[in-house]
């Protein structure tokens, strides 16, 4: 059982306790119909949410968001980069070896941080999730209001930043900066 | 597996919704509670360090208690921008100076998505 799946059983069982404590069974069984009537209401848009992250994952390709960071610059840049955060599946052990993967290939910064902004804010596998669990109408203004942030992000960092790669951003004490010396 | 997850997450969705306390939803995170409610929201999203499996019933429950829309939408924001679940694997990767910075970085944004949502609730949604 995954670790996510495990803390969200051990969490029911806690507040199923909690509530028996405070209302008795009262309150257990007032909880147990919200519970179903969220069941009923979400089981179809959690089925299309598990859906659409199966067909996210296996229509990208590593290869693919490799090239497109790699290949713009400039705003269209970092408009692409956070586009490829957002569509990269899977969990901070996944994309943030991949995202580290470009320290030596002269990524600039700024690309690099419209990536992981657009990772955090866009996530599209998350979205279906986003208006089945909580309400379609609050994640889509949610996600219009968030839209520009990993694009504002990756200006300012461009702004400020502009010359500086991930490898000299991220250059440890003792680095001598030189791309071609292997680190590890 | 998904009438399993389904079942689970609701049932976890339901119970906090009974145990939320409907005066404290009332001044501290409702439409009235305004800025108050943005700023505990992002704080309340940035420790919410769990999976969109477990945060979201959550943040459903609170929605279903009450909250506000800037609430709500600050809860979002800070538990992605801002999430803590986030945080040994950027500080093992990049470094606690990059962690650090991002989170600073961050929190206006949590703000300003949140005070946002707020003004759409007074000024359309009404």
């Amino acid at each position: 059982m995954k670790r996510s799946m495990l803390i969200i059983y051990i969490s029911a069982a806690i507040f199923i306790i909690i509530a028996y404590i405070v209302g008795g069974n009262d309150l257990v069984l007032d909880g147990l119909n919200i519970s179903m009537k969220t069941a009923s209401q979400s089981a179809l848009m959690l089925l299309a949410s598990f859906i659409v992250i199966g067909q996210i994952q296996v229509i990208l390709s590593k290869e693919m968001l490799d090239k497109w960071l790699q290949s713009f610059s400039g705003i269209k840049g970092i408009i692409i980069s956070a586009l490829a955060g957002g569509l990269f599946p899977g969990d901070p052990y996944i994309y943030y070896p991949f995202i580290l993967s470009f320290k030596e290939k002269e990524l600039p910064f700024y690309i690099f941080i419209s990536f992981v902004f657009g990772k955090h804010i866009y996530d599209f596998s998350r979205i279906p999730m986003e208006m089945s669990l909580i309400d379609p109408n609050i994640a889509l203004i949610k996600n219009l209001i968030t839209l520009p942030i990993p694009i504002i992000t990756g200006l300012l960092a461009q702004r400020f930043f502009a010359n500086r790669t991930m490898e000299n951003m991220f250059l440890k004490v003792g680095d001598d900066g030189d791309p071609n010396h292997n680190n590890s | 597996m998904v009438t399993q997850t389904t079942i689970i997450l609701s049932l976890l969705a339901g119970m906090i919704e009974v145990l939320i306390p409907a005066e404290f939803v009332q001044q501290w995170l409702s439409k009235e509670a305004g800025f108050k409610g943005i700023i505990l929201g992002s704080l309340g999203g940035m420790i919410l360090a769990m999976g969109p499996y477990a945060a979201f019933p959550i943040i459903a429950s609170i929605l279903a208690s009450g909250a506000g829309l800037g609430t709500i939408v600050s809860i979002i924001t800070g538990w992605t921008l801002l999430g803590l679940s986030k945080a040994p694997f950027e500080a093992a990767f990049f470094g606690a100076k990059f962690f650090t910075y991002k989170l600073i970085f961050s929190i206006p944004f949590c703000f300003a998505a949140g005070l946002l949502a707020h003004i759409l609730e007074i000024t359309i949604f009404t």
